[in-house]
């Protein structure tokens, strides 16, 4: 195994530039699938505190049976809990917000009507939902924050949606990175190699240096990543938390590390499915 | 055609005798190797054997076939027809994996000694058995004697580049047999030297020989085997033309 690892130091050092373009390229990818990753993580917490928060509001007409709308709204699926305020009740909500409320009533009497308010199961449903209490029988007009759920979604889901896409491709440019590494330096061992095909030696004890390689890439890039991701994210976390504490950022290392950890890993995945791969292709071109 | 010379001659079938010691160490039946994307027809319906413990030439032309004969038994080509059998086994069983085994029980020389530069003498032949995986502890005593049976003990420290080529190719005669193989391979192994440290070569290889191993050398070179006479199979496009169990250079 000393010799393996050896022989996996001689080829990164023989081969430096192909090297260090691999582990730049790796560790570029694995910030940018921690940055990624982190950013989901808060997003899907931000998203949850806005589905605790949305409500889709009915307003129905007087005189219509609000029982029966809410025993309808109920078996609509995407409706986690829905309930019935009375007009009384709205009323009694919006003295205690703007205690002017009250004498607004002895002018012109209660303006409020009767609601079923309803939360939805995730955020994206709201719209879906309002449409179709909308058009029940009985109801005069929905409300579901429209003018700031719809656009928050779009973005998030966009921003997360790019950020899969930018690491896939990185990860892709990682793989090539590592399959012209590895070619390299078979080619360059090539003398070496044919001569270990004639003393007997095997497709794994000629691959393992290579395979070796690739783990120690991984490893490093890994280490590099978890390097500058941490502490970068900490800091820009206690910044959002003082700037705009309105978005709960996940700080909690209970579930932070295992996405860290699990960034580190899938860069030794990488660079050991990488080798593994490129050493058994470019043996065979070898042989 | 295939002559058997002096079978007429002795009282007995002394070539029969002379070349099979026991069982075959090599054993061709009608071989034919035809390259598919030259075309070319490199051995024709090739039948023979070599027994174990034997010293072999095989003679002929540039591209009588030499090579092809070597490389069939080393596996790095498959007969398009009949079957090539080494120790008794056909080499078709030695599938993926197992081809590295076979070579193992085979040691190699060629023509340029594919010595690793940057390894001196004693890490050249230790090599052999780092990739067979033998135990460490045996390197210094089989690698000390693989070198003393070339005679180059003294220089184990030298670099290939400090090293005549001579030296270089009984440093790869060594790596060769420091596994203590069966057989021993030789394609041109004196292509690069002068007279002198031919014979040196030839007189290495035959104390292999003397040891037990069984030795075929794909040779020109007339007048080594002239000199240190040995069975001769004579090949020509392909076929082999000639089974001299007393030697001679008669192309």
């Amino acid at each position: 195994m000393t010799y393996h690892f050896r022989q996996a130091l001689v080829a990164m050092r023989g081969n430096f530039t192909a090297t260090l373009a691999t582990l730049m390229t790796m560790t570029l990818t694995l910030l940018m699938l921690g940055f990624v990753l982190l950013l989901t993580l808060n997003v899907n917490r931000t998203l949850e505190q806005l589905e605790s928060q949305v409500e889709v509001a009915a307003f129905l007409n007087a005189g219509t049976d609000g029982a029966a709308l809410l025993k309808q709204v109920q078996g609509f699926p995407q409706v986690r809990e829905a309930r019935l305020v009375s007009s009384e009740q709205v009323l009694e909500e919006m003295t205690r917000d703007s205690p002017y409320a009250r004498d607004a009533v002895s002018l012109v009497g209660n303006p409020f009507p009767t609601t079923v308010r309803m939360k939805v199961g995730r955020v994206e449903d709201s719209r879906v939902v309002a449409a179709a209490v909308a058009r029940l029988p009985g109801v005069g007009d929905v409300e579901y924050g429209a003018g700031y759920v719809d656009p928050t979604v779009r973005a998030l889901t966009a921003i997360r949606a790019a950020g899969y896409g930018l690491v896939g491709l990185l990860l892709l440019g990682t793989l090539f990175n590592i399959l012209n590494a590895v070619r390299v330096a078979m080619y360059a061992r090539r003398n070496e190699i044919s001569v270990m095909r004639l003393l007997g030696a095997t497709r794994g004890f000629i691959r393992m240096p290579h395979v070796i390689e690739g783990v120690l890439l991984g490893v490093l890039a890994g280490a590099v990543a978890l390097a500058v991701l941490t502490p970068a994210y900490f800091g820009l976390a206690r910044r959002v938390q003082l700037l705009a504490p309105v978005f709960p950022v996940v700080t909690d290392p209970a579930i932070l590390a295992p996405i860290l950890g699990g960034v580190a890993l899938l860069g030794i995945t990488i660079g050991l499915l990488g080798s593994l791969f490129a050493s058994r292709r470019y043996l065979q071109e070898l042989e | 055609m295939l002559h058997r010379e002096h079978d007429s001659i002795l009282p007995f079938n002394a070539a029969q005798h002379l070349c099979c010691r026991g069982t075959h160490m090599i054993d061709f039946k009608h071989v034919t190797l035809e390259y598919p994307v030259t075309r070319t027809l490199a051995l024709d319906d090739v039948s023979m054997h070599v027994g174990k413990g034997e010293f072999v030439y095989l003679v002929g032309h540039s591209g009588a076939g030499k090579s092809s004969f070597m490389n069939l038994v080393l596996k790095r080509a498959l007969p398009s027809k009949g079957e090539v059998r080494v120790a008794g086994e056909p080499l078709a069983r030695y599938r993926g994996g197992r081809t590295a085994l076979l070579r193992r029980r085979m040691g190699t020389v060629f023509q340029e000694n594919l010595l690793l530069p940057h390894l001196n003498a004693y890490d050249n032949v230790a090599f052999a058995l780092r990739v067979t995986g033998v135990a460490q502890r045996e390197w210094p005593a089989r690698v000390t004697t693989a070198l003393r049976t070339v005679g180059l003990e003294h220089k184990k420290y030298a670099l290939p580049l400090q090293l005549s080529q001579g030296e270089q190719q009984r440093v790869a005669i060594a790596r060769a047999i420091v596994s203590d193989p069966p057989l021993l391979l030789a394609d041109e192994p004196t292509g690069n030297l002068d007279p002198d440290n031919s014979r040196e070569v030839l007189k290495v290889l035959q104390n292999v020989n003397l040891r037990g191993t069984t030795v075929v050398v794909a040779t020109h070179a007339r007048d080594l085997v002239e000199t240190f006479r040995h069975r001769t199979l004579t090949l020509r496009k392909g076929k082999l033309v000639r089974d001299d169990p007393y030697g001679g250079y008669a192309l």
